[in-house]
């Protein structure tokens, strides 16, 4: 399963494709530091007022701030709202 | 709009506040988004506890997964769906009512209630509201039912004032548009015989001719109706030519005007302590709301305002509330002349009248009979040829009655 996953990845980069075509790929659009809106998840581990934890097929992604708030929440997106400061992914 | 239709989707299917609390509550929220169960205002009140929003119909599933995640699920609050139905269960004769009011108002929106005229200067508002009336347009109308072309050629026929006009109806009222017939102009006519004669008396001191035969000269004293340049003009021929006498003839005239006033005339004078009285009208039906309408009011200044209900430019209603301010007068006798208003309106007066210069003036006041009066002389050089058309009786004539 993990080979397949790597191998679609290999496949992308030659093909010069956008990384957000590649199935389970997760996707990020923070506008202004104040909203974040998380596609592909795969759930959330950490969720706090200073970090909202978020899971993905390859990693995980932190956001790191103050006030956060997750605004809305259904199988494949997340709205996050907020002070966010840093983004860390792992 | 997009945000109303979202809350009136929420208020319909009816929204749940939940608190959550467990040693991991974020298993809850990532169950529910694995299941499309949407949920959204998820706040975290401290690490074991959150609040969110979820539907009123998700909410079993919810419990469900909760115990299965181990957490604790309270409903802190609800909003629309079935506590809505309950609402309205117990409130069933209100609701009722709003409905009942709602069809009143739209099936009186589809009667004209007020009507509104626009663009007419010569013709009075009584003049085209009677005309209306008697196309088939008045208040209490059922607009659906009115052609604007048979309203239009109806009233054109009774008014030929009009030259066009329209109706547009738009929450009860009535707009009528309407553009009055540009009267036709003068014709002037090149051709004809004119005379030039003197519009009032005086000294000729100067005479500029473009056409036609002069009759007098300049120096000559002439009176009112004499004639000064003659449009028969002698020609080679035997028969004389006619022609539009033209031109100016200046000269220096003096002038006498009166103005007369009563010295005593009786004043009204309010007295300060006016009442207000209210009437309603439904459609045509007046309804007053006071009693002794009978009571003679002649010592009395009444001014009457009336008002629609509604909303400008969405409804109005069939009612019209009217009030009567009704202030008591006092009447005296003592002097009405305003000099300095009589003056003004002489001075004007000789303006208008007056085709050349004002060279100086003078007032003076007198009185004659319990009159007021004040006499206004003037000096004037002025143009005083006016044309007349000449008749054949008119021919050889020197002098016309002016």
């Amino acid at each position: 399963m993990k080979k397949n996953k790597e191998l679609t990845w290999a496949l992308a980069e030659k093909l010069d494709l956008p990384g957000d075509l590649v199935p389970g790929a997760g996707r990020v659009t923070v506008s202004g530091g104040r909203q974040a809106v998380i596609e592909g998840h795969r759930g959330i581990l950490d969720y706090s007022e200073e970090r909202v934890t978020v899971s993905f097929v390859r990693g995980r992604l932190s956001l790191l701030g103050s006030g956060l708030r997750l605004k809305a929440m259904n199988g494949d997106e997340l709205l996050v709202e907020g002070e966010i400061q840093t983004a860390e992914w792992g | 709009m997009g945000l109303n239709m979202e809350r009136i989707s929420d208020a319909l299917r009816g929204t749940v506040r939940i608190e959550i609390s467990g040693s991991f509550p974020e298993s809850l929220l990532n169950t529910a988004a694995l299941s499309g169960i949407e949920v959204w205002n998820i706040e975290c009140l401290d690490a074991w506890t959150v609040c969110l929003d979820c539907y009123e119909n998700r909410l079993p599933e919810l419990e469900s997964a909760a115990m299965d995640c181990g957490c604790d699920l309270k409903v802190l609050s609800r909003r629309g769906g079935r506590g809505s139905l309950r609402f309205a269960r117990r409130r069933l004769g209100l609701l009722i009512g709003l409905g009942l009011a709602a069809l009143l108002l739209f099936a009186s929106s589809l009667f004209i209630w007020r009507i509104d005229i626009r663009g007419s200067s010569r013709l009075s508002r009584g003049e085209i509201l009677r005309a209306l009336e008697d196309s088939g347009v008045s208040v209490g109308s059922f607009w659906p039912a009115l052609s604007v072309e048979q309203v239009r050629s109806e009233m054109m026929q009774r008014l030929p004032d009009v030259g066009w006009m329209t109706v547009n109806v738009s929450g009860s009222r009535a707009v009528v548009l309407i553009q009055e017939r540009i009267s036709r102009p003068e014709i002037y006519r090149e051709s004809g015989s004119v005379d030039l004669v003197a519009a009032k008396g005086g000294l000729i001191r100067r005479m500029n001719i473009l056409a036609g035969a002069p009759k007098v000269s300049a120096g000559q004293v002439v009176i009112p109706g004499e004639l000064l340049v003659s449009g028969q003009r002698a020609s080679l021929t035997d028969s004389g030519e006619s022609v539009r006498a033209r031109g100016t003839v200046m000269a220096e005239t003096w002038v006498e005007l009166n103005a007369v006033c009563p010295l005593e005339e009786e004043l009204k004078t309010p007295t300060g302590f006016s009442h207000s009285r209210f009437a309603l009208i439904f459609g045509k039906r007046r309804v007053n709301l006071y009693f002794s309408s009978g009571k003679a009011i002649d010592a009395c200044d009444k001014i009457i305002s009336e008002y629609t209900l509604g909303m400008e430019g969405l409804f109005s209603l069939p009612i019209r509330v009217v009030r009567e301010r009704i202030v008591p007068c006092r009447y005296t006798v003592g002097d009405g002349c305003d000099r300095e208003a009589m003056a003004r309106r002489l001075y004007t007066g000789l303006e208008q009248d007056t085709e050349g210069q004002i060279l100086q003036y003078s007032l003076t006041e007198g009185s004659d009979g319990g009159l007021y009066v004040l006499t206004l002389r003037a000096h004037c050089n002025e143009n005083i040829a006016a044309p007349v058309e000449r008749t054949q009786q008119d021919a050889g004539k020197e002098y016309y009655d002016r």
